[in-house]
């Protein structure tokens, strides 16, 4: 799968928010937060094909986690990217 | 899809940030005080780095005023170095505020996914077209809520 759009991850407060970059510029009519985890696993992926095992490779190598567990937070951020349109497969 | 708001200085700052890296920026316009053109949470606005054309009469830009409030006003006046502005909505209130205060131009109004541009007939009618006198804005804006009630 792939990110439909070129986002970007800013950091606004403190907070990620994942903004749609389209020609010379950025959408800030549509934004999606993100909490630390998913925006770097959000902007690993920019531009790339991925799949979720790659996504929970990165989580596994970065954070130390449980294999199974990634792999349950990956799902659930995959499923959210999709309905909010904003990956296809 | 949640909707969720942003304290206006990160905001803004932010809007500086990418407006200075040379990108255009698109957010949701808020508030009434630009009606009958631009109106609340359905149009969007593209807004870009303000350059010496900004600082003239009929152009859009987006300013800080004081203790960090923001408006996007049409200038209705230069004189030396400051500008006045006033919301087309606005009846009798100016803002003055120095070109450094200014953040952005608007360049585009986005209404229904279609495009008016800065200097295109429509937008020219906005600004033309609108009275300027309080009376007669009073008036305008009256029939405007009338023909727009639902």
């Amino acid at each position: 799968m792939r990110l439909k759009e070129q986002f970007s991850i800013r950091n606004i407060g403190g907070e990620y928010m994942m903004v749609s970059q389209s020609g010379s510029g950025l959408d800030y009519t549509r934004v999606v937060t993100l909490n630390h985890t998913a925006a770097f696993l959000v902007e690993s992926v920019i531009q790339k094909d991925f799949t979720e095992e790659d996504l929970t490779d990165l989580l596994v190598e970065k954070y130390d986690v449980a294999r199974d567990v990634a792999a349950k937070d990956v799902q659930a951020l995959v499923g959210t990217l999709l309905k909010e349109g904003l990956i296809e497969e | 899809m949640e909707v969720r708001t942003i304290n206006n200085t990160l905001f803004f700052a932010e809007v500086a940030e990418q407006l200075a890296l040379g990108h255009a920026v698109r957010m949701r316009a808020r508030g009434n005080s630009m009606l009958p053109f631009i109106r609340d949470g359905r149009d969007v606005l593209v807004l870009g780095k303000p350059g010496e054309d900004s600082f003239r009469r009929g152009r859009l830009v987006l300013a800080r005023l004081e203790e960090d409030r923001y408006v996007i006003h049409r200038v209705v006046k230069v004189q030396g170095g400051m500008l006045w502005l006033r919301g087309d909505g606005n009846l009798k209130v100016y803002e003055m505020c120095s070109r450094a205060e200014v953040l952005a131009e608007i360049t585009e109004v986005v209404r229904n996914g279609r495009s008016i541009r800065q200097g295109s007939w429509r937008w020219n009618a906005y600004r033309f077209l609108w009275p300027s006198h309080p009376f007669l804005r009073r008036v305008g804006l009256a029939l405007y809520r009338r023909l727009n009630k639902k």
